[in-house]
């Protein structure tokens, strides 16, 4: 099962089969290599190792070095070389420096390469960058499973040791600067190894589910990489993202000076693809990491382990890495690169927003009003909560849900005024008519009206402001974010959209073909 | 002179006929009425003139109209008008209001008034507008009923420059945005016990009426914010927020980054105002002439007190009730504030005879000083009040219980002046009336709760002051027939007159009342010994009467109701509780007096639910007010009371049990 894993990923990287080929001998185990699996099966999916999904679309991005967490992921999805705390095994040990040995000989062996090569060839200094890339990556990782076996000899200091260890932190950042292009390898393979002595202290059922559900996790996601299963169960307390939290609109008010981020452009199709989560045995798609992971229990007792349950850690290099900002594929809008005053889009959630709002048809109509329509469900349910309650009404028909919307609106304009509710009026009206019988009354009523909509030459001088050209301002994203950001009901509809960045992606046959061989086996 | 001169003409015109009066031009005669100040004396000449009666017509600038049926022909008879006073005019409402205005030219008329006019609504008020294209002020206070509706419908006159919106209940954010939006040049605006105005509302009426001068947002939920906004009007003048619990010293210190504009500011029990707030609204305001803090401030700071110091040349009213108020103080507001004419200090404790002298000894121009319960005080502050104040106008000395003759004497032969003095609870005699009678300017006099003043005393004022407008002689139960034929005799421009629980007073004493032909207001409450040939003696001779209270007059019957009936043709508020009145006689009451708009009929213990029932039925498009036991509430028929709800009327009910108090 394994091996007919590794055999397809070779196709992407030789380098990352050899590394995990070389962990087996030292750790074996059904449980392992089921998560192993789990891993590859989803950077495999989003991670554009495989040209064809990624590299023609966006020309920033940087392809070479999946191969960098491909080699780390084997020293740190290894629960078998922690797992252990207490029984000391010289065996282990002993199979772990022989695997340090043997890793220390390949990166010699690339060095040895690059000395050679010399370069005068045309691809060369590409392909020389992807090899020091390669390089750092393998050091890096040799240097944390030292670090690690020497922990694992000494069980009682090893949490402390390794969590507070400013050096081993650095570690972990060191990892990420390395110029992966994909949000998705900007994690360290580092990370997770240390932090999974943690492990022990979190990750039942019921934390995991409340650390889901906020919205603040649901946002990490979508930074986060696409590999989200985490595994070792590693402490799912997130890291706090300040760029992420301050606003869904992506870049509205920031002024990154152009070139000091990293632009992708995602293309029409995957900022559009409902689903973004595949379950790799029978294909089911999700939008949500967090269904994903309750569906898999279906598929054995070992996706219920907490391990597997557990969210995925974040990021802690993150800083480190290049900021990366999103261009919409639209050509002439302004969030499109090729704009001449770009705003870039911060989120992947910004810009499937984005491009619904503005590029797609407003397919979501409100079941109220049946004038309003949206095309961010979201907007629809926000506005179906308060339609039929826009009570603030001015005399140019424009209706405001909030008094000081309104009050705003007509000390910006000169000549409208705030309109009385016409059924106020027409209640009351109805109500004193009787007494009022006389012609005079009648008279009255009919010259000197009121200043509700359509009834009066005022409201109709100003008719050219229509309702639903209001409307687009009122619930322009601006407007709408705010309220968006405060939300942190799971259930709620806006989330459908607060998905997992690598939405995009297809769920072509190739990313599904991807998990099968571990299904069958 | 004007009587004079009005009798001259009218004699001339009566007996003379063709020459005198007739060859005079319209536009000279109307001259001359306008010289007559007295609305008597011009009715006179009305009266007796045809030429006169034609110059009014022409030339009459002000109507006040007190019933509704002559409403028509007086808007039609008087086409000059200016100012159209309908606040006293009995059931006054949409329909009739509509159709009077409708067969008018009332192009002159720039102000209105319909302070209580309750039963007039956004209709009446549409109709109203529309009549009058150049109307500049409304006054559309105390019509609890009015809404957003009854703005908006103001608001279509753009040329408004006054509004006064006091307690319309139903004023929010809406109707004042209306108001802002639609009559951009206003002046003057209150919407003070509008409790639903907030900050937005303030907030846009200072975006749109930049040529505000005068507002009052007293009783409002407003918060700082509404002074921030507040602050940016360049022309505001006067500013009044009584009673605005959520402004502080913050709002006070925005208040002060406006323009230098304000000359008066009233932040009288706003609780969370204190001195230094007040001294930062110096800082941005050194012109101000008024301030009142009445019942706010917790205590004098020195910062305000040295802010102060810089309005010396302009401030000249400070009002600061309820404060704790030392000598000192006091000395320091005398020096540092020279001009003042009127000080307030009603309420305030640790106010000594001391304290008044260094005060009074360098503010030499007071006219008006408010020492209400400040209980420390003796003759001598008296003493130095009237040696240096000698334009003194008003004293106000309630509750003073040290203060006697002595002083009084001094303050009546050094002031003058004096228009109005309050000794209400401060024990004075007959002796201290012999020297108050000096002040033959006098207008108002508050005798409450002496009971040592006899008829004696009332026979000094009676001879003496003759301007008295205002006499209150509450609880004064020495007082017997002999003393009310004195001041009926000498005071005959008695308009407001109290005389509870002088239990002395018999019938032939309100009889000699029936001379005093101004009278307006009569409290008679708890005279056990008038009957109705009394009632009727009043009820004839005062034909101006408004307003009479008999509550606990318990020989008054029904005789009394028939000649109320049948002369108070004005009255409008009645009081008649424990009265042994019957049905009947409350039938007829509140069927024939077409004026009565406020009753007070608890423990009507003779009336069947019949009476009651028949009576309110006969009354019921008039009644504005009524106070009525809680047990009638179930009794009464439900669509009765439905229609006085209907037609403007509130009902308060009441639960007390039924005590009958012969004696004092």
């Amino acid at each position: 099962m394994r091996r007919s894993s590794e055999i397809s990923m070779k196709a992407s990287s030789s380098m990352a089969s050899e590394a995990s080929r070389n962990t087996d001998p030292g750790q074996q185990g059904v449980r392992y290599n089921s998560m192993d699996l789990s891993y590859f099966a989803r950077p495999g999916q989003s991670i554009p190792s495989c040209p064809p999904f990624f590299a023609p679309q966006s020309s920033s991005f940087c392809v070479p070095d999946e191969s960098g967490a491909k080699v780390g992921n084997p020293f740190e999805s290894d629960p078998s070389l922690n797992t252990p705390i207490s029984d000391w095994d010289p065996q282990a040990i002993l199979s772990n420096l022989t695997f340090l040995e043997q890793k220390i000989k390949q990166v010699k062996d690339i060095v040895q390469s690059m000395s050679n090569l010399g370069s005068p060839v045309v691809g060369g200094s590409c392909e020389l960058a992807a090899k020091q890339q390669l390089v750092t990556a393998d050091l890096t990782s040799i240097i944390i499973q030292l670090i690690s076996t020497a922990g694992s000899m000494l069980p009682s200091m090893k949490s402390p040791l390794l969590s507070s260890n400013p050096a081993v932190r650095q570690l972990n950042t060191y990892g990420s600067p390395m110029g992966f292009g994909s949000v998705g390898n900007q994690r360290p393979s580092t990370n997770r190894e240390v932090t999974v002595p943690d492990m022990t202290k979190t990750s039942d059922y019921e934390e995991l589910m409340s650390t889901i559900t906020t919205t603040h996790d649901e946002k990490d996601d979508l930074i986060k990489c696409p590999n989200p299963c985490g595994g070792d169960g590693s402490e799912p307390i997130p890291m706090e993202d300040h760029d992420v939290k301050e606003s869904d609109d992506g870049g509205e008010g920031e002024n990154l000076p152009p070139g000091s981020y990293v632009v992708l452009q995602l293309e029409k199709e995957e900022i559009l693809a409902p689903h973004t989560h595949f379950c790799v045995i029978c294909g089911k798609g999700f939008k949500r990491d967090a269904n994903l992971r309750m569906h898999m229990r279906g598929h054995g007792d070992e996706y219920k382990t907490p391990a597997a349950l557990a969210k995925p850690t974040r990021d802690s290099g993150l800083d480190h890495t290049p900021v990366t900002r999103y261009s919409c594929p639209f050509v002439g809008c302004k969030r499109n690169k090729e704009h001449r005053k770009f705003q870039p889009l911060k989120t992947i959630l910004c810009v499937k927003n984005h491009y619904k709002r503005s590029h797609c048809d407003k397919s979501y109509t409100c079941s109220r009003c049946n004038t309003k329509k949206f095309s961010v469900i979201a907007d629809l349910k926000t506005h179906e909560k308060h339609c039929g309650r826009d009570k603030w009404l001015c005399s140019c028909g424009t209706t405001f849900s909030r008094k000081d919307k309104l009050f705003g609106h007509v000390a910006l304009f000169q000549g409208h005024t705030p309109a009385l509710h016409m059924d106020d009026i027409k209640a009351t009206g109805a109500s004193e008519q009787p007494q009022g019988s006389e012609a005079v009354m009648d008279d009255m009523v009919g010259s000197a009206g009121y200043n509700f909509p359509g009834s009066t030459s005022d409201g109709i001088h100003n008719l050219d402001m229509k309702v639903a050209e209001d409307t687009r301002g009122y619930f322009s994203p601006l407007n709408f974010d705010p309220c968006f950001g405060a939300l942190d009901d799971f259930t709620r509809p806006g989330f459908d959209i607060s998905e997992d960045p690598f939405s995009f992606l297809p769920s072509g046959p190739g990313s599904c073909s991807f998990g099968q061989p571990s299904g069958e086996s | 002179m004007s009587e004079e001169e009005a009798q001259r003409y009218g004699g001339s015109a009566g007996g003379g006929g063709g020459g005198g009066i007739g060859a005079l031009s319209v536009d000279l005669l109307g001259q001359v009425l306008d010289r007559v100040p007295e609305p008597r004396d011009r009715k006179a000449c009305r009266l007796v003139s045809r030429a006169f009666a034609r110059a009014e017509a022409a030339h009459r600038r002000a109507l006040r109209v007190l019933r509704r049926e002559p409403l028509p022909r007086l808007l039609r008879a008087f086409p000059a008008l200016d100012r159209l006073d309908l606040s006293a005019c009995a059931s006054l409402d949409d329909a009739s209001l509509a159709a009077a205005l409708a067969g008018a030219d009332l192009g002159t008329v720039r102000q209105v008034c319909l302070a209580r006019a309750s039963g007039v609504g956004w209709r009446g008020l549409d109709a109203l507008v529309a009549a009058c294209p150049r109307l500049e002020a409304v006054d559309l206070s105390h019509c609890v009923g009015a809404g957003d509706r009854e703005a908006a419908a103001l608001a279509a006159a753009a040329g408004l420059r006054e509004l006064n919106l006091e307690k319309c209940l139903g004023v929010t954010d809406m109707g004042l945005a209306k108001v802002a939006v639609g009559c951009p040049r206003l002046q003057k605006l209150s919407f003070k016990w509008c409790r639903e105005i907030s900050d937005i509302g303030v907030d846009l009426l200072a975006k749109k009426c930049r040529e505000l001068r005068s507002l009052d947002i007293s009783y409002l939920k407003v918060s700082n914010e509404s002074l921030r906004s507040i602050s940016t009007l360049e022309k505001l003048e006067d500013l009044a927020m009584v009673c605005c619990p959520c402004i502080d010293d913050e709002g006070l210190k925005l208040l002060s980054t406006g323009s230098n504009s304000l000359q008066s500011v009233d932040v009288s029990r706003c609780n969370h105002v204190t001195s230094e707030g007040l001294a930062s609204l110096i800082d941005g305001h050194n012109s101000l002439q008024k301030i009142s803090a009445a019942d706010s401030l917790h205590e004098i700071g020195q910062c305000f007190l040295s802010k102060l110091a810089t309005l010396k040349a302009t401030l000249t009213v400070l009002r600061l009730d309820g404060f704790e108020v030392s000598s000192s103080l006091l000395s320091a507001i005398g020096e540092s504030c020279n001009n003042l004419v009127e000080i307030g200090l009603s309420k305030c404790n640790g106010v000594t005879d001391e304290g008044i002298s260094s005060l009074v000894v360098r503010c030499s121009y007071l006219r008006t000083i408010d020492l209400t319960c400040c209980n420390l005080l003796t003759n001598n502050a008296l003493e130095s009040i009237a040696d240096n104040c000698k334009m003194l106008e008003c004293l106000r000395l309630e509750s003073s219980t040290s203060v006697s003759e002595k002083g009084l004497e001094r303050i009546a032969t050094c002031c003058p002046n004096l228009k109005e003095i309050d000794l209400t609870d401060c024990g004075v005699n007959d002796a201290a009336l012999q020297h108050l009678a000096k002040c033959s300017e006098l207008l108002i006099l508050k005798l409450g709760l002496c009971s040592s003043i006899s008829d004696k005393g009332l026979r000094f004022i009676g001879s003496n002051c003759g301007k008295i407008v205002e006499l209150d002689l509450y609880r004064c139960s020495s007082i017997t027939d002999d003393g009310l034929a004195a001041l009926a005799d000498g005071c005959k421009k008695i308009k407001l007159l109290n005389l509870c629980y002088c239990n002395k007073i018999t019938d032939s004493g309100l009889s000699h009342l029936g001379s005093l032909e101004e009278l307006t207001n009569l409290e008679l409450r708890c005279l056990v010994r008038i009957t109705g040939i009394g009632i009727s003696s009043v009820a004839i001779g005062c034909k101006n009467l408004i307003e009479l209270d008999l509550k606990r007059c318990y020989s008054v019957d029904d005789s009394g109701l028939w000649a109320l009936a049948r002369y108070a043709l004005n009255l409008r508020q009645l009081t008649i509780s424990y009265c042994p009145v019957t049905g009947l006689g409350l039938c007829h009451l509140l069927s024939s007096l077409r004026c009565l708009q406020d009753m007070k009929m608890v423990h009507l213990s003779w009336v069947s639910i019949e009476g009651f029932e028949m009576a309110l039925r006969a009354a019921c498009g008039r009644l504005k007010k009524l106070k009525m036991l809680s047990g009638l509430k179930s009794i009464l028929s439900p669509e009765l009371l439905q229609l006085l709800q209907a037609c403007g009327c509130r009902i308060r009910w009441v639960n007390k049990p039924l005590v009958y108090k012969d004696a004092i």
